[in-house]
């Protein structure tokens, strides 16, 4: 009963406890494992010189008038984003699942929320190294960034962020419900990289996928940085994307709050959450 | 155990130990999953990268063609290599590794019926990315099954060998899943599943030339998407021998260390 009072009395303190706590045990977690560690920043930079070879074996210096490094830097800074978040939370739920915490977890009077929050930006601080490798490979290779508009650049950086944050939070719940979460955050990996258009423009699309696209509000953010940081656009010339990715991600983020109030309540009725 | 260990086995127990595992992690991984949920997760990888690469070649024909024969070789390799180390990782986290390494049956036999059902998987996905590319992309195929069948025999036996090792590896220390994550990306670059070997950069075809997934790549394509004959295909299918009969033995030795090691130590099942 006192943990209940607790919360009443101070939540907001409480949550942040919570998502603090989730955040350092993730970081002690990711410290432990060698092979995380390694290949963190590796990943990354694989993919860059894959799509790279690929661009150059196809003939192409250029993507929607931006040189080709440049592009996939900032797709890399997508993907890392959009794993952080759907990867980050979809596999530590799993793990709390299969050791039998989950239960505990999402019963304890902190909100689930902050959980998978603490769990999306642990993911996001540790995916720094690796993006910071990107941006320096990108560079090397030849990708040359504008910096004209530094608001615009972490306007859009933060859409970027938070729209993965917002769709993240929409399969949460589903996640949770599936028991699956690493195998369903294994499937929505690639059609997002692809319907995102991380790695491909996406005025290549059919105009049937380019609609799918369209509700994505990470398609928009990464439209929005690429044109700030490529080419130098201004807030005011990313602003329809903005706008774009605000009201997409506003769908997903009361989608995910409405499911995941859903959920707390169904889980605790029925205390079935811990069976695999 | 250990006197049992150097007797012969015959083979109709060992053939039973393997289709009992097949049909075992068949069950755990599509019904744990269901159904549907597990044809959406094995079909999306290969399939949405396949789209990918396609839309990227769009204007040229023959790197379609070979992106489209290379999107099922990915399937192929994304299952040989999660397929193992995903299952004992399971096994560990269930706590039954431990009886299954102390098991009388051959350590092979139950590794081998997890990789033919991972085979199957692959077959699947492979066929999906085939198929859909073929009608998304309008691509004729020119195959020639009997190389397409010499391929195959080399390339798996190749893999399954290749996916010993690192499973042997990954359960040592304990992150066979990780291992395989680590393992993939590099992969995926040299195997010459989206691009031609002879078209990759100079750097990149020594490691590619020294690895089995590059021949069984090309000696797939053109068995698909040219109707290559055995003859001709020579050049790639001498090397694929020689790792097909490597691959498993060194496989095979790495269980048995392994084996070993988990005995003296009895640290199979920590997670940590």
């Amino acid at each position: 009963m006192q943990p209940v009072l607790l919360a009443n009395r101070h939540g907001l303190a409480l949550n942040w406890g919570v998502f603090h706590g989730t955040i350092r045990a993730m970081m002690l977690r990711w410290a432990s494992n060698t092979i995380q560690l390694v290949r963190g920043p590796i990943y990354p930079l694989l993919a860059l010189i894959t799509y790279r070879i690929i661009y150059d074996i196809s003939g192409q210096t250029t993507i929607d008038q931006s040189h080709v490094m440049g592009f996939l830097v900032t797709g890399i800074l997508a993907t890392q984003a959009w794993q952080a978040t759907v990867w980050g939370a979809g596999s530590a739920l799993q793990n709390e699942m299969w050791s039998g915490t989950i239960g505990s977890v999402l019963m304890a009077p902190g909100s689930s929320t902050a959980v998978i929050l603490g769990h999306t930006f642990g993911n996001f601080l540790m995916s720094a190294p690796s993006l910071l490798i990107a941006f320096i490979a990108g560079q090397l290779f030849g990708a040359t960034y504008d910096f004209s508009h530094p608001l615009a650049i972490v306007v859009a950086l933060a859409t970027v962020y938070l729209s993965c944050v917002c769709v993240g939070l929409c399969f949460s719940g589903l996640f949770i419900l599936s028991r699956n979460a690493n195998a369903f955050a294994n499937f929505l990996q690639e059609p997002i990289h692809l319907l995102g258009g991380f790695f491909i423009s996406r005025t290549l699309f059919p105009d049937w996928i380019q609609r799918i696209s369209d509700i994505i509000p990470l398609a928009h953010a990464v439209e929005a940085l690429r044109k700030t940081v490529l080419e130098g656009a201004p807030l005011s010339g990313i602003s329809r994307d903005l706008l774009a990715a605000a009201i997409t991600s506003s769908i997903f983020a009361v989608i995910g709050a409405w499911s995941l109030a859903r959920l707390d309540r169904a889980v605790r009725r029925t205390g079935t959450l811990d069976l695999l | 155990m250990e006197s049992s260990q150097s007797l012969p086995k015959p083979l109709a127990p060992t053939l039973r130990i393997i289709g009992a595992t097949a049909i075992t992690a068949a069950r755990n991984k599509i019904m744990g999953m269901g159904p549907l949920f597990y044809v959406m997760v094995w079909s999306s990888l290969p399939l949405f990268l396949l789209m990918s690469v396609m839309l990227i070649y769009r204007d040229d024909t023959e790197l379609r063609n070979y992106a489209l024969v290379g999107g099922a070789g990915v399937s192929l390799l994304f299952s040989m290599l999660y397929g193992a180390g995903e299952i004992l990782d399971s096994e560990r986290q269930r706590g039954t590794l431990g009886n299954l390494f102390v098991s009388p049956g051959p350590r092979y036999a139950w590794l081998a019926g997890f990789q033919i059902f991972n085979l199957l998987e692959a077959a699947f996905s492979g066929m999906v990315a085939l198929v859909t590319g073929s009608l998304l992309f309008g691509i004729q195929l020119d195959v020639n099954p009997l190389s397409l069948l010499v391929s195959l025999l080399l390339f798996i036996a190749s893999l399954w060998g290749f996916s010993m090792i690192a499973g042997a590896i990954g359960v040592a220390i304990r992150n066979a899943n990780q291992l395989s994550n680590l393992l993939f990306s590099p992969i995926l670059m040299v195997a010459g599943a989206m691009y031609p070997v002879d078209r990759m950069p100079e750097w990149l075809r020594i490691p590619a030339r020294c690895l089995p997934f590059s021949y069984g790549m090309d000696a797939l394509v053109a068995s698909v998407t040219t109707g290559a004959s055995l003859a001709s295909l020579g050049h790639d299918f001498l090397p694929l021998a020689g790792f097909a009969i490597v691959l498993p033995v060194l496989g095979i030795a790495a269980f048995n260390r392994l084996e070993r090691m988990s005995k003296r130590t009895g640290s199979l099942e920590l997670m940590s």
